[in-house]
């Protein structure tokens, strides 16, 4: 009897299996997505994020910490690595306080075409405020970035 | 007349070599590795957001790193770096404060590497410790790069790796450190 049951879940039971060892083998593999494909949580200007960690810190990084954001804004500067990737500094220009952007890749929208001063919009990942204790002013960091918005020159 | 310009162009030597005593950078790189033998596979996250001040006349150096800013191959292993063991959320910033204890060995004049040793507080997942690692400094074309490997043992700071995972997880990460400075203007 207890037999019989068993032959007659057999086959749910090997697919409950495959189906838990696929979801845990494409767990396993999974990759961060593509910043382009994420739907931002926020959109607001650099300007505006900059002041919203200035004002609270740690309310500002309930509300944006590893959200991806969309933020528009002025080209301050341009910044390249030593493994040649770029970072899209955003902001006042007249302020020290800066959104900084670190590109997703060296393929991305080539930034070392745009113009200082131009207005773009950058979608990517917030990891967070590093405060002015420096002396080198306050940034907010985005990383992973990819520009959606080319700039108006 | 003369005097007066002296003075002044004195001033502006002065004020240029003052800016010059502080190097920076905001891109600088460091490597976790928390792999073992028994690791199934490579279990490192590389920062490259990094900000780091180095003050050549006290000797005074500062690192700030902002821990989701860490990106693992895998994501399941960042989103396990930053919720089980980090917790990136409650802690999003892990920073040093210290000195190289042997800054008069270095000749920020003349291009070269030199080892130096650094010592001061770590603060990371909330707790605060007295941390020593040995480096190098490496003068080259106006700038200062900035490299290190040490150990750091997870426990120290909270960080406990679950039993079930014991043997897959390192727990002490060594850590890399390569920021290149530029001179602060």
């Amino acid at each position: 009897m207890f037999k019989r049951k068993i032959f007659r879940y057999l086959p749910l039971l090997l697919v409950l299996l495959l189906a838990a060892g696929y979801y845990a083998y494409h767990e396993f593999n999974r990759r961060s997505s593509d910043t382009a494909d994420l739907k931002p949580a926020y959109e607001l200007s650099a300007i505006e994020l900059i002041a919203g960690f200035q004002a609270d810190e740690k309310e500002a990084n309930a509300k944006y910490l590893g959200k991806v954001l969309l933020i528009n804004g002025t080209i301050k500067s341009l910044d390249k690595d030593q493994a040649g990737l770029y970072t899209l500094i955003m902001g006042d220009s007249t302020s020290m306080s800066s959104v900084r952007c670190s590109m997703a890749s060296k393929n991305a929208t080539d930034p070392a075409s745009f113009t200082i001063g131009a207005r773009l919009s950058v979608k990517g990942i917030c990891t967070g405020y590093t405060a002015d204790d420096m002396g080198l002013g306050s940034d907010v960091i985005l990383n992973r970035c990819v520009v959606t918005k080319s700039p108006n020159k | 007349m003369k005097k007066v310009l002296i003075f002044l162009f004195s001033l502006l030597v002065l004020k240029s070599v003052s800016a010059q005593d502080k190097f920076f950078t905001k891109a600088g790189k460091i490597v976790f590795d928390a792999t073992t033998p028994k690791s199934p596979e490579n279990i490192d996250g590389v920062n490259k957001t990094v900000t780091c001040v180095l003050d050549t006349k006290t000797g005074n150096i500062q690192f700030a790193v902002l821990m989701k800013a860490f990106e693992f191959e895998r994501a399941l292993m960042q989103e396990h770096f930053n919720e089980n063991y980090v917790e990136s959320n409650k802690f999003p910033k892990t920073d040093f404060k210290g000195a190289i204890a042997n800054a008069t060995s270095v000749n920020y004049g003349k291009e070269g590497v030199y080892p130096v040793k650094v010592k001061g507080k770590m603060t990371l997942h909330g707790i605060t410790k007295d941390v020593e690692a040995d480096g190098k400094l490496s003068v080259k074309g106006g700038k200062i790069q900035v490299q290190s490997n040490f150990q750091l043992t997870l426990s120290d700071f909270g960080i406990d790796i679950p039993q079930l995972v014991a043997d897959k997880v390192a727990k002490t990460a060594k850590i890399t450190v390569d920021c290149l400075l530029d001179p602060l203007k």
